[in-house]
């Protein structure tokens, strides 16, 4: 099937590329700073964490789709973090 | 692989022992604190989400759906889940709770503010561990993704009543069981995929549904579900390494996204046996993956990659056909935006021909237009990255200078009769041109910024910083070490350097720092040391003198005024009521008063209740404090407090200001609280009324 192929081409062409690697690091961090950031800093840290997947989903929507997820997994770190309750943000 | 390695060190035979019996536990009861509401609880459900941050729901915003609305959802999501006949029972006597609330509280449950959702961050549901709630915003609820997002939440609970979020159990290379933490993807993958099964449409979390769905077409959708229930994986496992060899299902499942584990499991299997990749591809389910969003608008080809293939001599052989121009099109499209009307017949039909001589050696004729373009018209190509450099690079790098681009036109102007060889050495001296200044003003931009953070810092706290030629052979230093530090990498690794190569500077700036928060050092020792240059030494000196600092810090903080003078530091200025109140008790919620909170019996417990586990009591010898901790020990402990179990609160997130009360008078009874401090809290009458009432 062309559609499948040209989506598996197209998918690894992305999976190579510098903007996707630069965003898996930082998106890496993120999650390592939900974990880590004090309690207090909750706050200011998850406004520049949303800002920045905000203007990933902007400027690079292609993206943003893969590391969606992740996104919604370091939110529901910190809701973790502030509540003591796990959670599953969709 | 370092997967597994990492995770060696948690599979000794016991733990993994308790860890089997924990998943064999929870398969067949929920756990001890999971909380089952029922329609009836709209109050307690109202308090519960005001506690986790939607402080203003009330009643008659929530839309509880009635359990037969949900039944059918309900059944066919536990029908993605495999289970033991007596487990059947179980599952059918608890029952997820099913709430709409309006988008905005939703949003704000899940940590997104007004400016967030207003440049376009959404979210659709939540399902927070430990109790049966499904949380679905109204807005999704409203629109045609109503039945799917229902069933996706209901999955999610399901998920966390049977196995838990957290881990899954597979087999090592010996054989032996052992237990890795769960990937977020894969719960999101598993519980998408058996929605999206169930209803034969993706809506969420394509790539991870993706990567699931190829796990189906190797092992089989039966033993995707077993193992979703029970969070042993081993048999999945066992299949597809039978298939792709063994390790691949350790690396497919250890992948950061879901994305990644797609290509992974898909590059293991592909062309084995056991894999039907036509059955695969016409799968309805990858239909409907296919016609959400493609990927990537524009390829990214690497620079070097243009000039590692052999050179092929010029030809003027072209090929017409119309599918040929057309794939010609969509590449030129692709590589060169901008330019692909400034393509001649000609210059097409070149490309065409340099394009399929190169697909032998690439096999992606996208990538074949990217080499053959520059070796037919390196001018052109080196249009694009300079038109690709002032829409990327320039707000970060500048833009290029007038020399700079005429230098890079002249070394690749067309002159006539010029062979294929010769323009691509002309093109790859004139991207030699381009990494030169990209590398050197990457460089630049680096160095500044480490100049930036150092000085910034130390102007924020009013010390003097070093001249800015020591800063940027300070940030050399760093950017030998590794060439690929990203920005924010750099500013921590810069602020640490910082510290180590001037403990003294850094220190006074945290000094100064403290101070301005109220809290004033004890002894500073600086030793004369100012001229310590040894990141090693630097580092010890640091640490030295921030364990004096910090030690200082809270004999101020949790000391009394009059210890405060005693120990010949400034106390905390009276003035400032707040202040004064946060002299009782510790730094956490000090730092919390400094945002302006008036600090009222109310407020502690909605501290308690928002963010604290432990309330910890302490008289250091004639003056009593309270400190507030997160839940655990090892922030208390770590900062010498002693934990007197007497009084210290239930970790129970839903204490009321009743228990509050009852556990300060307690406190006060056992002679850990004075009424002074009581009264400096402002609940004094509170407890003094539960006095005489006992």
């Amino acid at each position: 099937m062309v559609g499948l192929d040209r989506f598996n081409r197209n998918l690894e062409t992305l999976l190579t590329s510098n903007d996707y690697l630069s965003a898996k690091v930082k998106v890496r961090n993120l999650k390592d700073q939900a974990q880590k950031t004090s309690v207090f800093s909750i706050g200011s840290f998850t406004t520049d964490m949303n800002s920045y997947f905000s203007s990933l989903k902007k400027n690079r929507p292609d993206l943003y789709e893969i590391f969606e997820q992740a996104h919604r997994e370091i939110i529901g770190i910190l809701i973790r973090r502030k509540t003591g309750t796990g959670a599953v943000v969709d | 692989m370092i997967f597994p390695l990492i995770f060696q060190l948690a599979t000794q035979a016991d733990q993994t022992a308790a860890d089997i019996a924990d998943f064999r536990a929870r398969f067949n009861v929920p756990p001890p604190n999971f909380r089952f509401y029922d329609q009836n609880d709209l109050r307690s459900i109202v308090q519960y989400l005001r506690r986790r941050g939607a402080s203003d729901i009330s009643a008659s915003e929530i839309r509880i759906l009635p359990a037969q609305a949900v039944a059918a959802s309900r059944l066919a999501v536990r029908g993605s889940f495999t289970l033991p006949h007596d487990s059947v029972r179980l599952l059918d006597s608890v029952q997820p709770l099913v709430l709409v609330i309006p988008q905005r509280h939703l949003n704000r449950l899940n940590q997104l503010s007004d400016q967030d959702t207003q440049l376009g961050m959404t979210t659709r549901g939540l399902h927070l561990s430990n109790n049966n709630l499904c949380l679905l915003g109204a807005d999704d609820y409203a629109s045609s993704a109503r039945v799917h997002l229902e069933r996706h939440e209901i999955g999610h609970f399901y998920d966390d009543l049977l196995s838990g979020d957290s881990r899954l159990l597979i087999t090592d290379i010996y054989g032996a069981d052992y237990v890795i933490p769960k990937r977020s993807w894969v719960t999101e993958g598993l519980n998408e995929w058996g929605t999206a099964r169930a209803l034969n449409e993706v809506r969420y979390y394509k790539y991870e549904t993706l990567a699931i769905t190829l796990l189906e077409h190797l092992v089989g959708a039966a033993s995707i579900r077993s193992a979703r229930t029970t969070g042993d994986f081993r048999e999945v496992q066992g299949l597809v390494d039978r298939i792709g060899g063994v390790g691949l299902f350790e690396q497919f499942i250890g992948s950061e996204n879901g994305a990644e584990a797609y290509l992974t499991l898909r590059r293991g299997v592909l062309g084995r046996s056991g894999f039907n990749s036509v059955a695969f591809e016409n799968d309805p389910l990858v239909a409907s993956l296919l016609t959400m969003n493609q990927p990537l608008a524009r390829p990214l080809v690497p620079h070097r990659s243009r000039f590692e293939y052999t050179d092929v001599a010029q030809e003027s052989e072209s090929i017409e056909t119309e599918s040929a121009q057309h794939a010609l099109d969509e590449a030129l499209g692709s590589y060169a935006p901008s330019l692909r009307n400034q393509f001649t017949p000609s210059d097409r039909s070149r490309i065409l021909t340099q394009a399929n001589r190169e697909m032998t050696q690439l096999g992606d004729f996208v990538l074949a237009v990217a080499v053959a373009l520059p070796k037919i018209r390196p001018d052109l190509a080196i249009e694009q990255e300079i038109l690709d450099w002032s829409s990327e690079d320039a707000p970060l790098l500048g833009p290029l200078s007038a020399s700079e681009l005429s230098r890079l036109r002249d070394l690749v102007r067309l002159t006539p009769n010029v062979t294929v060889s010769q323009n691509n050495a002309r093109y790859e001296q004139a991207m030699e041109v381009v990494l030169n200044i990209r590398t050197r003003r990457t460089e630049d931009l680096r160095l500044t910024h480490v100049s930036n953070v150092i000085s910034g810092y130390c102007n924020q706290n009013q010390v003097e910083p070093p001249p800015q030629a020591e800063l940027r052979s300070l940030g050399r230093r760093l950017l030998e070490r590794d060439h690929n530090l990203t920005l924010d990498e750099l500013t921590d690794l810069s602020l640490e350097e910082f510290r180590f190569t001037y403990p003294v500077l850094a220190i006074t700036a945290e000094s100064n720092r403290f101070a301005r928060n109220g809290i004033f050092a004890t002894t500073v020792i600086l030793d004369g040391e100012e001229l310590v240059r040894d990141p090693r030494r630097g580092r010890q000196i640091y640490e030295r003198e921030m364990a004096h600092l910090t030690g200082g810090a809270r004999s101020v903080i949790c000391g009394s005024r009059e210890s405060a003078q005693l120990n010949n530091v400034n106390p905390i200025p009276s003035s400032n009521a707040p202040l004064y109140c946060a002299e009782l008790i510790g730094s956490s919620i000090y730092a919390r008063l400094l945002g302006g909170d008036v600090l009222t019996a109310q407020n502690l417990i909605v501290y308690y209740q928002r963010d604290l586990r432990a309330i910890v009591v302490e008289r250091p010898s004639d003056h009593a404090s309270v400190a507030f901790f997160e839940e655990g020990n090892q922030i208390s402990e770590a900062r010498g407090f002693r934990n007197l179990p007497l009084i210290r609160g239930q970790s129970n997130p839903a204490i009321t200001s009743d228990e509050m009360l009852d556990l300060l008078t307690n406190a006060y009874r056992l002679g850990f609280i004075s009424d002074l401090a009581l009264r400096r809290l402002q609940i004094w009458d509170n407890i003094s009324v539960r006095l005489g009432r006992n």
